[in-house]
C-alpha cells in the first residue's frame, strides 16, 4: 500500500491513512492511493476556492483534521505550531477555554503592533469563536501565506490567513462516531518563591540596601527558621495551598457522516468541559466558584442535489459556551494570580487562631476569601452562524457555465452574570477586622456588552472547462459584508467585485490570477482599492527530459506575485475631518454656566488606504522515490509599503489634535520555509520522519521616526520588535565607581545596582543612550519535527516544536523582588544577588548575578528601563505532543459490530528546553497570567 | 427551471445595483455645517475655544499649571515644596529642545489657534439673521488668537503666523515671522477684535469685551518696548526673531497709548470694598488692605477690576494645593521665597530696608505691607482660629514635603474655605488681565517715554498718579507715594518694578518681566532663600537660609527653545532660538 502521496505537502501522519481506512473504507479521497485520488485531493488556495493540489501555484500548507482534532487544548490554532510551515502561534495564555495565541503567517510586516496578526476564517467567514469550533469537526487547516492565495482577501488578507474548513457529508453509508477523552492537566510552570525565613532575611537586607532599618529582628527570623508558631510567625505557600497540581478535561463529540447522491450530510454534537486550577475549598459554599469552562457544540453541514442543476448547500453551526469565576468576572483570573504571586509567606496565616479569615491592612486579599468568599460570575457566550449556498448549472447557455450564490450570517451574544460579594479579613483575631468590603453588598448583575452581528452575501458566475489540452476556470463575484457590534460604533461594510481564472496547457504549464477591487467605508479616496495577483507553474516531471527519471515522481516549480491589503490599522474615518462634541465648555457669566461646546478632533487624510503587501514567492514541489520523500521549499520576499503610522512629520504649528495615522510607513520581509516527508513501510511497520523549518526577517525602511539624537538610537533599519533600551555594563562596585561614572538619571542608585553605558558621551544616561540591543519577542524562526509509528494495530505519534532568534525581558513582580512597592515576594534567583556586609563576611560584589536587592524599587527607579540586562534567549524546544493509540484489528471490530475501535493515550507540552527557567517561555515574563497547561488525556474513538 | 434562473438572475442584478459608494462622515461625529448650524452650536463652538487660556489641564487643578507648580517657582518669587515637577528643567538649566518644556505651550497654542481660525470661517455659516452674533463671536475668535500668538511670542519670540486652518495636503512648512510682524500682527488682531467686541459693561463675565482686547494689545506693545526686545538681542545680534535690533523710544510711546486707551475706557476701577482712611490705626489698615487684596481674587460680584478672569468652577483645589502640610488635606506646594517676603514693604508704604524705618529683624512679619498678609502664610500667623507653626518641627513643617522656606502662599486662597471635614468652596477666576496690571502698564510706559510726572496722553494720570491708584487699595491715601524725586525717571523704574513685583505677585508675570527688563541673568541665577525658625519656649529666632534652591540661568533662557521635532519637521525653520 502506497501511503504518502497525500501527505505530499504537509508534515502529518500516517495515522490519518490508516484510521480513514479502518473507519471509512469507502470511497474517500485520502484512502485510494492511485491517481485518482491525486486529482480528488483538493487544497484550498484562497478563502473562496480549491485546487488540485499538484496545479497549485500558491504558497499553502496545510494540515488534515487528524493532526488537529483530537488533541486536546481548546484553541486549534494553537496546535499548529510546528506541524506546518509559514505558521508561528505564541500562546499568551492558559485561560481556560481562551487559551489566547497570536498568530503570525511568516514574520511580521505591519508597523502597529496592533495590526500584525492573521486573519482566522471558517469555511471562508469571519467568524467570533473560530477558535472553539469542535476539533471533530475540522476537514482541515489551511494557511494561505503568497499574495496568490491572499490577495483575493483583498482588504484583510494582507498578513496571511489561517482556513478552518468543516466536514462535510460523502457519499457513503451512515457512519457514527463517537470520540471521548479524559484527562488531567496542570501548569507547565510556575515561579518559585521563597520561605518566610529568607523572605524576612532579604526583606532586612533590601531594607539596609535602601538606607533604613532592618525590619526582623533575630528572635523573628529564628521563629521563622523554626516554623512552629504558624500564627505569629506564618510560612505560607500560597502557590502551593491555592493552586492544585492538576485539574480535569473532557472532551466528548457524537457525530454522523453520509450521504448518497442526492444527499450528502455530517451532523455533529459536542461537550467540553474544563475545570480550573484553583484549590476550592468545597464544603465552603453550595455553588460552584471554582473557575470552569464548559462548551457545548451543534453543527449541520449539509449539501443537496435539488435538481440535476441545482446544488444547494446549509452549513449551521451553534457554539454556547460558559465559564464560572470565583468572584467578579472582569479581574477574577489577575486578582487571584496576583494575590498568589505577590502575597509573601510570611503576611498572614490563611486563618487565625480562631478561625476567622487572616489578613492585613497592607494584604486584604487572602486568596482563600477570594477563591470561597467572593461569590461568583458566569460568563455566558452564544454564537449561531449559518450559510446557504446555491450552485446553478447553466450548461443550458453553455457548457461549464454556472450561477452561485450565497448568504451568511454570524450572530454572537455574550453575558455576564455577577453574583459576587465582598469579604473582609481579621488581623490577628476576630475583633481586628481589615478592610472594608461588606459582605452584606451584594453585587448582581446580568450585562450583555459585547454583541455582535453580521451578514455577508455573495453572487456571481463559476466557469469550468476544457478545450482539449487547454483548462479553463474561474469566477467572478460580488461580496457583499455589513458587521456591526464589536466594539465599533458604526455598521462596518465591504463592498468588492472580485475574479480569479485558471488556465492550464495539458496540466503541465500553469496559470492563476486573482484579482479584488475592494472598498469599505473607511477607506479613502474613492473608497476602494486593488489586489491583484498572478501566479504560474511548470510541472517538470510531465516533460519528456524527466518523465524517464524514475526517482522523480514529481517536480513542479511555481511563482507568484501580487497584492494584498491589510486595513486593521486604518483609525476610524480617517479619511473625514470631523467635530466631537465637548461635555463642557469654558464658564460664562456670574453664574459660571457652562454650555455644550465642539471641537474638531480629526483632520481627514483624504487617500488613506489599505496596508499593501507586495508579495513574491516562489517555490518548489518535489516527490521523490515513489512519493516516499517529499520535500517543498519556498522562498519568499515581501515588499509592504503604505504602512500607517503616525505622520510624526506634521509640525507642531498646523494644531492638529490627536495623531494622523497615515500611509506612510514601509517594511521588507523575507524568509524562506522548508518542509519535508518521507514514509515508507517496512513489513508490518510502517513509519514517516518528517521536519520544517520557517525563517522571516523583516527591516524597517521607513518608519517617520523623529526624536532619535544620535544614528545608534535609530530603530529604522532593524527588523519590527526588536529590542531597544540601555547596554548595561555591570554591577557598580562601590561608591568610587558610581563616582567615576556618567550620572545615570533613573531614580537613586548605589552601589550593587545596574551600571549602564553612556553611550552618547554626554555625561549623563538617559534616553539618548537607548539603542539595538538584539532579537524581539517574536520568534524568526520556528520549526518542527517529528515521527510516526505503526505496527500491528499500535501507532506512536511524537511532534517536537522549536522557536529561536527571540529575547524577552524579564521584570515585573515575577522577577523582580518585593514588587510591588516593596510589598511582594522573593523568589530563588534573588538568593544570587549583588550583597556586600563585610561584618557578616558577605561579598558577592564580583559574582552577583542579580543587582542588590531594594523594596523601594519600581519601575520608574534605576532598574526600570529597558536593558540589556533583563534580556534573555527566549528559544525554545518542547515535546509538543506525544501519542499512543491502539486500534482493534479489523476482525474483532467487525465481531463487535463496528467499524473501528481505537484507544490512546496522548500527553502535549511534557518537556521543554529553554533558558527562562522561570515561567513558560511562551507567555509574558514581566507578569503572571493564567498558566499554560501540560495535558494528559486518554481517548477512545468509536465508529458504527 | 428557467424560471429558478430568472429569479436568481433577478437577485444578482439587484445585488449588484447595491450602491458603490460608501459614507462620508461617520453619523456619531459632527462637521463644521452643523456646528455652525445655529447661534448655540456656533457659541458653544467659540467657548470652547476659550479653554485654551492659560490654566492647568486638568481643570480641577487649580493655578498649578506647570506640571503641578505654579510659575512663580521659575523665578524667584518661590520654589516648588515637593520633589517631581519637571518645572525645574527652568531652574537647573537642563531644558533642552528635545524635552518638554513645562511651561512651553507651543504645541497647545497652535492647537487653538486652528481651533479659532475654523471658527472665524466657519461662522460665516451662520444665517444671514444672526449677522451682530457673528461678528461679536468672530471678534472672540481674533481677540483669542490674538491672546494664544502672544503667549506664543513672549516665550518665543518670532514664530510661525498662520492665519487659516491647513489642510495636511498643503505645504505645512510655514516659516518663522519676524518679533516685530508678530507683534504688528497681534496688535492687529486685537484692533480688528476691538471693534465687534461688547463693552465692559456688557460683557458675559469671563469672555472678552472691548477692554480685554485694549488690554492684550497694551500688554503687547509694553513687552514689545522693553529692552530684551527694543534693541539688540539677547545674544547681542540684530537677530529679527528675537529683536527689533535698534532701540526706539517710540515704542514706548506707543505702549502708553495703548495702556492709556485702557484707562480712557473709564469703566475699570481698583477693587477696594473696604475704604482706608488717613486716620485709621495700623491694624485697620491691614485689616482693611488685606481683606481688599484677598476679595480681589476670589469675588466677581461688583468686582470691577478684572478686565479679563480664566474663569473655573467653584471649588478648593487652589486651597488644597496651598494650604500648609498639617492642615488636613493641605499640600503646601508652593514655598514662597524670602526674596519676595523682603520685597513686600511695610504699613506706612515704605520699603523693609528704609533706614530708620519700623521693620523689625526680630518681629518680621509685623505693620507688613496689607498684601504681605493676604498672599504669604508665616509662622505665627493666625488662620481661622489655627496659629500657623511653620518654626523648625512645628506643626506645618515637620514632614519632607513640608515647606521648604518657612512660608506656604495664601494669595487666591478663599479666607474662609474649609479643605477637609465638610469642605467649603470658593470662586477662583484666575486673573488674565486686571486694571492694576494695566496701570502698572500705563505707568512703566509713560515714565519711558514721558517720565514720572507728565500726562501728555491726558488720560487723566501721570506714571506717579498710576502708581499710587495701585497702592490705594491697601495704603493710607497720604503714604501712596514713592519715595521718588519730581522728574526721576530712574528712580520711578525702580519703583514701578517693585511694585509691579508685589502687586502682581505669582499672578505669572514676574517670570516674564525680568526675562523682558533684561535682568534675569542676575534675578533668576540667585538662589531662592528661606527663613529657618526655631522656637525656645515662646520666642522664636529667625535666621535666613541662604540657598535652600540653586538657579540656574544662562542667558538662552531669555527664550525658550522651539520643540525639536518642529524644527526638525518643519524645513522653513532653519535653527533654534540663538544660544539653544
Amino acid at each position: 500500500m502506497r501511503v504518502s502521496r497525500h501527505k505530499g505537502l504537509t508534515c502529518g501522519s500516517l495515522l490519518l491513512v490508516n484510521l480513514l481506512l479502518m473507519c471509512a473504507p469507502e470511497k474517500t479521497a485520502a484512502a485510494i492511493p492511485d491517481s485518482l485520488v491525486v486529482k480528488a485531493d483538493r487544497v484550498m488556495v484562497s478563502p473562496y476556492h480549491s485546487s488540485e493540489r499538484d496545479l497549485v501555484t500558491a504558497a499553502v500548507s496545510s494540515v488534515g483534521g487528524w493532526d488537529v482534532e483530537h488533541l486536546p487544548g481548546i484553541n486549534r490554532t494553537n496546535l499548529l505550531n510546528g506541524r506546518v510551515t509559514g505558521f508561528l502561534g505564541i500562546q499568551n495564555d492558559g485561560e481556560l477555554g481562551i487559551e489566547t495565541n497570536s498568530i503570525y503567517i511568516r514574520g511580521l510586516r505591519s508597523i502597529s503592533s496592533s495590526s500584525q496578526e492573521a486573519l482566522i476564517l471558517v469555511d471562508g467567514y469571519v467568524r467570533k469563536d473560530a477558535n472553539r469550533i469542535s476539533p471533530s469537526d475540522i476537514e482541515s487547516i489551511t494557511i494561505l501565506k503568497d499574495a496568490a492565495a491572499t490577495a483575493l482577501y483583498g482588504l484583510r488578507g494582507g498578513n496571511g490567513v489561517v482556513l478552518i474548513t468543516t466536514k462535510h457529508g460523502r457519499i457513503q453509508p451512515l457512519t457514527v462516531s463517537l470520540d471521548a477523552s479524559v484527562g488531567i492537566q496542570g501548569a507547565t510552570r510556575l515561579p518559585k518563591y521563597l520561605g518566610s525565613y529568607d523572605y524576612a532575611r532579604l526583606y532586612n537586607e533590601a531594607s539596609v540596601n535602601d538606607g533604613g532599618l532592618p525590619k526582623y529582628d533575630q528572635y523573628a527570623l529564628d521563629a521563622y527558621l523554626r516554623g512552629d508558631d504558624p500564627y505569629n510567625y506564618p510560612n505560607v505557600d500560597w502557590m502551593d495551598e491555592f493552586l492544585k497540581k492538576s485539574s480535569v478535561v473532557q472532551r466528548y463529540n457524537v457525530n454522523v457522516r453520509g450521504g448518497t447522491e442526492r444527499v450528502r450530510y455530517y451532523a455533529s454534537v459536542g461537550y467540553v468541559d474544563n475545570s480550573g486550577l484553583y484549590n476550592v475549598d468545597k464544603d465552603a459554599n453550595t455553588y460552584k466558584t471554582n473557575a470552569n469552562y464548559e462548551n457545548y457544540s451543534l453543527r449541520g453541514n449539509i449539501d443537496v442535489n435539488v435538481n440535476r442543476r441545482l446544488v444547494m448547500s446549509l452549513d449551521i453551526s451553534s457554539l454556547m459556551a460558559k465559564w464560572n469565576y470565583p468572584g467578579a468576572y472582569s479581574n477574577s483570573t489577575s486578582r487571584i494570580l496576583n494575590a498568589l504571586t505577590q502575597t509573601p509567606p510570611n503576611a498572614y496565616p490563611i486563618f487565625n487562631e480562631d478561625g476567622s479569615l487572616s489578613g492585613t491592612s497592607q494584604y486584604l486579599n487572602n486568596p482563600y476569601g477570594l477563591l470561597n468568599k467572593s461569590g461568583y460570575s458566569i460568563r455566558q457566550t452564544r454564537s449561531n452562524y449559518a450559510t446557504l449556498k446555491l450552485n446553478h448549472d447553466l450548461d443550458f447557455i453553455t457548457q461549464g457555465l454556472s450561477l452561485y450564490g450565497s448568504f451568511s450570517f454570524d450572530s454572537y451574544f455574550e453575558q455576564v452574570i455577577n453574583r459576587n460579594v465582598g469579604f473582609v479579613v481579621y488581623d490577628g483575631d476576630i475583633n481586628n477586622q481589615q478592610g472594608t468590603k461588606d459582605p452584606a453588598t451584594q453585587n448582581n448583575n446580568n450585562s450583555f456588552s459585547n454583541n455582535y452581528r453580521a451578514i455577508d452575501l455573495q453572487a456571481g458566475l463559476d466557469y469550468a472547462r476544457s478545450f482539449g489540452d487547454h483548462n479553463v476556470s474561474g469566477r467572478l463575484f460580488i461580496n457583499y459584508n455589513n458587521e456591526s457590534g464589536n466594539g465599533k460604533i458604526m455598521p462596518h461594510i465591504y463592498k468588492g467585485l472580485f475574479a480569479y481564472a485558471h488556465y492550464d496547457f495539458k496540466r503541465r504549464y500553469i496559470a492563476d490570477f486573482t484579482v479584488a477591487y475592494q472598498g469599505s467605508e473607511q477607506i479613502g479616496g474613492n473608497g476602494y482599492n486593488l489586489f491583484p495577483s498572478a501566479s504560474v507553474g511548470w510541472i517538470l516531471s510531465e516533460e519528456n527530459f524527466l518523465k524517464d527519471k524514475t526517482f522523480i515522481s514529481f517536480l513542479k516549480l511555481r511563482a507568484s506575485y501580487g497584492v494584498s491589503g491589510n486595513d486593521t490599522n486604518i483609525s476610524y474615518f480617517q479619511k473625514s475631518s470631523f467635530f466631537t462634541s465637548l461635555g463642557s465648555t469654558y464658564l460664562q457669566g456670574e453664574s459660571l454656566a457652562s454650555m455644550q461646546g465642539f471641537r474638531e478632533s480629526q483632520v481627514a487624510v483624504d487617500n488613506i488606504m489599505a496596508e499593501r503587501s507586495h508579495k513574491a514567492n516562489v517555490g518548489l514541489d518535489i516527490r521523490m522515490f515513489d512519493d516516499k520523500w517529499s520535500v517543498t521549499v519556498d522562498a519568499f520576499h515581501e515588499n509592504n509599503d503604505k504602512l500607517i503610522i503616525n505622520q510624526a512629520s506634521v509640525p507642531g504649528i498646523i494644531g492638529v489634535r490627536g495623531s494622523i495615522k497615515n500611509n506612510l510607513g514601509r517594511v521588507v520581509n523575507s524568509g524562506f520555509e522548508v518542509s519535508t516527508t518521507y514514509a515508507d513501510r517496512v513489513g508490518k511497520l510502517g513509519y514517516s520522519v518528517f521536519g520544517n523549518f520557517t525563517f522571516a526577517r523583516n527591516r524597517v525602511k521607513e518608519m517617520q521616526e523623529t526624536d532619535a539624537t544620535y544614528r545608534f538610537n535609530r530603530k529604522t533599519g532593524y527588523p519590527l520588535n526588536s529590542s531597544f533600551g540601555l547596554k548595561s555594563d555591570g554591577l557598580f562596585f562601590d561608591e568610587a565607581d558610581i563616582a567615576g561614572h556618567p550620572t545615570q538619571t533613573y531614580g537613586v542608585y548605589r552601589p550593587g545596582d545596574i551600571r549602564y553605558l553612556d553611550l552618547s558621551r554626554d555625561g549623563f544616561v538617559d534616553e539618548d543612550d537607548r539603542t539595538y540591543l538584539g532579537y524581539g519577542e517574536i520568534p524568526e524562526y520556528v520549526y518542527g519535527f517529528g515521527v510516526n509509528l505503526d505496527y500491528c494495530g499500535f501507532d506512536l505519534s511524537v511532534l517536537f516544536q522549536g522557536v529561536g532568534n527571540t529575547q524577552k525581558k524579564l521584570g515585573g513582580f515575577v522577577y523582580w523582588e518585593f514588587r510591588p512597592d516593596g510589598k511582594g515576594n522573593v523568589m530563588e534567583h534573588h538568593l544570587d544577588r549583588w550583597a556586600y556586609d563585610p561584618e557578616q563576611g558577605i561579598d558577592t560584589r564580583l559574582t552577583a548575578k542579580y543587582p542588590r536587592l531594594s523594596l523601594t524599587g519600581n519601575d520608574g527607579n534605576n532598574r526600570g528601563p529597558s536593558s540589556d540586562y533583563w534580556l534573555r534567549d527566549a528559544s525554545y524546544l518542547r515535546l509538543k505532543s506525544i501519542e499512543l493509540g491502539y486500534t482493534l484489528p479489523a476482525r474483532a471490530t467487525k465481531a463487535l459490530r463496528m467499524k473501528n475501535l481505537r484507544v490512546y493515550v496522548t500527553a502535549t507540552n511534557l518537556f521543554t528546553w529553554d533558558k527562562i527557567d522561570i515561567l513558560d517561555p511562551e507567555t509574558t515574563t514581566t507578569g503572571i497570567v493564567y498558566p499554560l497547561q501540560r495535558t494528559v488525556c486518554m481517548g477512545l474513538n468509536v465508529s458504527f | 427551471m428557467k424560471n429558478i434562473v430568472k429569479y436568481i438572475a433577478v437577485l444578482l442584478f439587484g445585488a449588484t445595483a447595491v450602491s458603490c459608494a460608501f459614507e462620508e462622515m461617520p453619523f456619531d461625529k459632527y462637521d463644521s455645517d452643523f456646528v455652525f448650524s445655529n447661534d448655540k452650536k456656533a457659541e458653544g463652538y467659540v467657548l470652547g475655544v476659550y479653554l485654551g487660556l492659560p490654566y492647568d489641564k486638568s481643570d480641577e487643578n487649580g493655578y498649578n499649571r506647570v506640571d503641578g507648580a505654579m510659575l512663580s517657582s521659575a523665578c524667584d518669587e518661590s520654589m516648588i515644596t515637593v520633589t517631581g515637577s519637571t518645572i525645574v528643567l527652568l531652574t537647573d538649566g537642563s531644558l533642552t529642545p528635545r524635552k518638554t518644556n513645562p511651561d512651553g505651550c507651543w504645541d497647545e497654542n497652535y492647537k487653538f489657534i486652528r481651533d479659532a481660525n475654523i471658527g472665524i470661517v466657519g461662522l460665516e455659516k451662520l444665517p444671514e439673521s444672526n449677522h451682530d452674533l457673528k461678528l461679536q463671536l468672530q471678534a472672540e475668535l481674533k481677540f483669542l488668537k490674538a491672546f494664544f500668538y502672544f503667549e506664543l511670542v513672549k516665550r518665543y519670540g518670532g514664530v510661525p503666523l498662520l492665519d487659516r486652518a491647513y489642510d495636511l495636503s498643503e505645504n505645512l512648512n510655514v516659516p518663522r515671522s519676524s518679533f516685530a510682524d508678530c507683534i504688528d500682527y497681534i496688535t492687529g488682531l486685537c484692533d480688528e477684535a476691538y471693534a465687534d467686541l461688547p463693552d465692559p459693561n456688557n460683557v458675559s463675565f469671563g469672555r472678552a469685551s472691548k477692554g480685554a482686547a485694549l488690554a492684550l494689545k497694551a500688554r503687547a506693545l509694553l513687552y514689545a518696548a522693553s529692552p530684551l526686545y527694543n534693541g539688540k538681542g539677547y545674544d547681542g545680534s540684530d537677530n529679527e526673531f528675537i529683536c527689533y535690533g535698534t532701540y526706539d523710544t517710540k515704542r514706548w510711546e506707543t505702549a502708553a497709548e495703548a495702556a492709556a486707551a485702557v484707562i480712557k475706557l473709564g469703566f475699570y476701577d481698583i477693587y477696594k470694598p473696604n475704604a482706608i482712611a488717613d486716620g485709621d490705626a495700623d491694624s485697620k489698615v491691614i485689616n482693611n488692605g488685606s481683606t481688599n487684596y484677598r476679595k480681589l481674587f476670589t469675588v466677581i460680584a461688583g468686582n470691577k477690576e478684572l478686565i479679563l478672569p480664566r474663569t473655573s468652577k467653584v471649588g478648593n483645589q487652589v486651597e488644597i494645593q496651598n494650604f500648609p502640610v498639617g492642615i488636613p488635606n493641605g499640600k503646601g506646594l508652593t514655598s514662597p521665597s524670602q526674596q519676595m517676603v523682603d520685597a513686600y514693604g511695610m504699613v506706612d508704604g515704605t520699603p523693609i530696608d528704609l533706614p530708620g524705618g519700623a521693620y523689625d529683624r526680630k518681629n518680621p512679619y509685623e505693620n507688613r505691607d496689607p498684601r504681605f498678609y493676604a498672599s504669604i502664610f508665616y509662622n505665627g500667623q493666625d488662620w481661622n482660629g489655627t496659629t500657623i507653626e511653620t518654626f523648625q518641627g512645628g506643626a506645618h513643617n515637620n514632614t519632607n514635603t513640608s515647606t521648604k522656606t518657612g512660608y506656604y502662599l495664601s494669595k487666591f486662597c478663599g479666607s474662609e474655605v474649609v479643605i477637609s471635614g465638610t469642605p467649603t468652596k470658593t470662586n477662583h477666576c484666575f486673573p488674565l488681565f486686571r486694571y492694576a496690571e494695566l496701570l502698572l502698564d500705563y505707568a512703566e510706559a509713560a515714565n519711558e517715554a514721558y517720565g514720572p510726572d507728565s500726562d501728555p496722553l491726558a488720560c487723566g494720570l501721570t506714571a506717579r498718579e498710576a502708581l499710587k491708584l495701585v497702592r490705594s487699595r491697601v495704603l493710607r491715601p497720604s503714604q501712596t507715594d514713592v519715595d521718588v524725586a519730581q522728574g526721576d525717571a530712574d528712580a520711578m523704574r525702580e519703583a514701578i518694578r517693585a511694585e509691579r513685583r508685589v502687586e502682581l505677585a505669582f499672578e505669572d508675570h514676574r517670570y516674564y518681566d525680568v526675562k523682558r527688563w533684561k535682568i534675569a541673568d542676575q534675578v533668576l541665577g540667585e538662589s531662592i532663600k528661606g527663613m529657618q525658625i526655631t522656637r525656645s519656649g515662646d520666642t522664636f529666632t529667625y535666621q535666613v537660609m541662604e540657598n535652600v534652591n540653586s538657579r540656574q540661568f544662562a542667558p538662552r533662557f531669555y527664550l525658550y527653545p522651539i520643540p525639536n521635532g518642529d524644527v526638525v519637521n518643519n524645513s522653513a525653520i532653519k535653527s533654534n532660538n540663538p544660544l539653544w
